[in-house]
C-alpha cells in the first residue's frame, strides 16, 4: 500500500491492530458468556455484522442523504474560513475589529443553536447546513488567522522584496505559510460537522445517518442501533483519513 | 576622473547621508556616510554585531534609518523595490515553491510580459549557472544549505536588478562552489550590457572582499560607524592565482586584516589580545 495512506490511516504500529482484534475478542466474550445486559441491548459482534450487512443499502442512502447537507456545508465554511481568516490574520484593523465578537462568539456551543435553526429557518436541511456550517467555520476561521498573522518575518520580507501585490501575497505567501495551521483547523471543524449532523438529525430529519441510529433507538432494535454507531465511526474515520492523508500530501515539504 | 573599463561610473546610485539606527533602545548604526557610485562594487567588513546586516537592510528598504536619510538613484528608500535585489543571510526560498518556481516567481514579477514558459526556461537558465542544473524540480527541503544558497542568488541574479545587496551570500559553500560563484558574480557584473550593476556585498573573508571590490568600507563595532574605506586598485579581471602573488594584495590583506583584528578584539571588550591569547 502507499505509504502516505498507510501513515493516513495510522496502520504501521502493529500495537493499534493488535488492541483492537483485542477490543473485539472482549466483546465477543461479554456478549456470548455474561448476560448482564439483555441480549438485545448488547448484542453479539456477529449480530452486528449481520445487521450492518442487511442495514447497508439504508445505511448508504443514509450516508448520501446526510452528505448532501454535510458537503455543502462544510465546503463553504472552509473556504469562507480560510477567505476571513487570511483577511483577518493579515490586517490588524480588522483582527482588532473582529476579535472580541469572535472570541466570544467561537465560545457557543454550537448544538445550542440547533432548535433555533430549526424554528428559523425553513426546512430541515437548510438548517442543518447551517449549523454545521456555523461549527465548521470557526476552528477553521480562528485557525487560519492565526495562521497568518505568524507568518515568519523572513517570507514577509521575502515577499516584500519581490513587491508582490495584496493578493499574490495572501495567494502564495500567507496562504501556503499558514496551511498547517489551517489544516489543524480542518481536523477540528471535520469532527465538529459529523456530531452537528448527527445531533441535528436526531432532531428532526426524515433520513440520514444520525435519524437511522435514533429510529432504531425508537423501536428498541439495538443491535441496528449499535451497527449504525459503528457505521458513522467508519465513516468519520474514512474521512478524517482521508483529510491526514490530503494534509501529508499538500505539506510535504514540511517534512511531516 | 577617467572611467575606463575597470572604475565604475561617476554618478551615485546608493547614499547614505548621516544615517543612525536603532532597534529600540539598542542604537546599532551611528553617523554613516556612505556614497556608491552607479556600476561600483562594495564590500562590508565587521566583526559579527557590528551592524553589517542591517545597513544593507536599510539599503534595500526593510528598515528605515531613525534619523538621516538613504536615497537610491536620489530617491528617497522608504520600501524595498525590485529595483534592489536582497540575498538574505539565512537561505530565503519559499519552501512551498520547487527551486524553478521560487525563480519564475522572482521572474515573473521582474518581468511580467513574458510568458509562463518563457519564465520557466529563463528560471532553469539561472539555476544552471548557479550549477543546479539537476536539481530544479527540487524543493528547498531536498537541498543541501549552500544549494539553496545558491538558489537564492540565482533568483537574486534572475530578477535582473541594477543593484545586488548581498549578505554573506557564500558564506555556506565549499572552497571550490566559493569561487566559481565568485566568479560568476563577477562575469554577470561586469557583463550587463548597458550598466554595470552596483553591488553591496557583505562578507567575513578578507581575501573575498579584496579579490572582488572596488572598495572595501569596514564597520566599527556597536554602534558602529565606518572605521575605514579602503580602495582597491589592483587590475580586473583578477586572477586569484596572479593575485595572491602580488605584493600589493599581500599589503591590502595585511591592512585590512590588522584593522579588523583590532576591531574583533575591541568589540569583544579586549577579552582577547592581538596575538589571540585569552586573558
Ligand atoms: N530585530 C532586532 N532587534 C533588536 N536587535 C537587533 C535586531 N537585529 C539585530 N539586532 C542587533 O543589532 C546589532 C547588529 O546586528 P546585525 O545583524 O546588523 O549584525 P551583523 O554585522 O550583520 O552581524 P553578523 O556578521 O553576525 O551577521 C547586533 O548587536 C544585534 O544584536
Ligand atoms: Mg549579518
Amino acid at each position: 500500500m502507499n505509504k502516505k495512506i498507510v501513515y493516513a490511516f495510522s496502520l504501521r504500529k502493529k500495537e493499534g491492530i493488535f488492541f483492537l482484534l483485542a477490543l473485539l475478542g472482549i466483546w465477543t466474550l461479554v456478549s456470548t458468556r455474561f448476560s448482564f445486559a439483555a441480549d438485545y441491548l448488547f448484542p453479539t459482534p456477529k449480530a452486528v455484522a449481520v445487521s450492518l450487512w442487511e442495514n447497508l443499502p439504508e445505511l448508504l442512502e443514509g450516508t448520501l442523504s446526510s452528505f448532501l447537507i454535510l458537503v455543502p456545508a462544510f465546503f463553504s465554511a472552509i473556504l469562507v474560513g480560510i477567505v476571513l481568516g487570511i483577511i483577518a490574520g493579515t490586517t490588524p484593523w480588522v483582527n482588532r475589529l473582529l476579535g472580541p465578537f469572535s472570541r466570544f462568539a467561537a465560545q457557543i456551543p454550537t448544538t445550542i443553536y440547533i432548535p433555533y435553526a430549526i424554528a428559523l429557518l425553513p426546512g430541515f436541511e437548510s438548517a442543518a447546513g447551517f449549523v454545521i456550517f456555523i461549527g465548521a467555520f470557526w476552528p477553521i476561521f480562528l485557525n487560519t488567522t492565526t495562521g497568518a498573522s505568524n507568518v515568519p518575518a523572513h517570507f514577509r520580507e521575502n515577499a516584500r522584496t519581490l513587491e508582490l501585490n495584496w493578493f499574490e501575497y495572501r495567494a502564495k505567501i500567507v496562504l501556503p505559510s499558514a496551511l498547517p495551521h489551517i489544516f489543524s483547523g480542518l481536523g477540528i471543524s471535520l469532527v465538529f460537522s459529523f456530531i452537528l449532523l448527527t445531533v441535528a438529525e436526531l432532531f428532526g430529519a426524515s433520513s440520514g445517518l444520525g435519524r437511522f441510529v435514533q429510529l432504531s433507538a425508537d423501536y428498541a432494535e439495538y443491535t441496528r442501533m449499535v451497527a449504525g454507531i459503528l457505521y458513522v465511526g467508519v465513516v468519520v474515520f474514512l474521512c478524517s483519513a482521508f483529510l491526514d492523508f490530503l494534509k501529508h500530501r499538500i505539506l510535504f515539504w514540511k517534512k511531516l | 576622473m577617467i572611467s575606463d573599463e575597470t572604475n565604475p561610473g561617476s554618478e551615485t546610485r546608493i547614499s547614505l547621508e548621516n544615517v543612525s539606527f536603532s532597534y529600540g533602545e539598542k542604537s546599532v548604526l551611528r553617523n554613516i556616510n556612505l556614497h556608491i557610485k552607479n556600476g561600483e562594487f562594495v564590500s562590508l567588513l565587521g566583526a559579527s554585531g557590528s551592524g553589517k546586516t542591517t545597513l544593507l537592510r536599510i539599503i534595500a528598504g526593510l528598515e528605515n534609518p531613525s534619523s538621516g536619510t538613504a536615497t537610491d538613484a536620489g530617491h528617497a528608500i522608504t520600501a524595498p523595490s525590485l529595483q534592489r535585489s536582497f540575498v538574505f543571510q539565512n537561505y530565503s526560498l519559499f519552501p512551498w515553491l520547487s527551486l524553478r518556481e521560487n525563480i519564475a516567481l522572482a521572474i515573473k514579477k521582474a518581468h511580467p510580459e513574458l510568458k509562463r514558459a518563457r519564465r520557466l526556461v529563463l528560471a532553469r537558465r539561472h539555476l544552471e549557472l548557479v550549477g543546479l542544473a539537476d536539481s530544479v524540480k527540487k524543493y528547498p527541503f531536498e537541498l543541501s544549505g549552500g544549494m539553496q544558497q545558491r538558489g537564492a542568488i540565482a533568483r537574486a541574479l534572475a530578477l535582473g536588478a541594477p543593484v545586488l545587496l548581498m549578505d554573506e551570500p557564500f558564506g555556506a559553500l565549499d572552497p571550490v562552489n566559493r569561487s566559481r560563484l565568485q566568479d560568476l558574480l563577477l562575469s554577470v557584473w561586469r557583463n550587463t550590457e548597458n550598466q554595470r550593476k552596483t553591488v553591496v556585498f557583505v562578507t567575513h573573508d578578507v581575501d573575498e572582499a579584496i579579490l572582488l571590490s572596488d572598495r572595501v568600507v569596514m564597520l566599527g563595532s556597536s554602534p558602529a560607524g565606518i572605521i575605514d574605506e579602503i580602495q582597491i586598485d589592483l587590475p580586473r579581471p583578477r586572477s586569484r592565482r596572479i593575485l595572491t602573488e602580488s605584493n600589493e594584495f599581500r599589503h591590502l590583506r595585511e591592512h585590512v586584516q590588522n584593522r579588523f583584528r583590532t576591531e574583533v578584539s575591541r568589540a569583544l571588550g579586549g577579552i582577547v589580545t592581538g596575538d589571540g591569547d585569552a586573558i
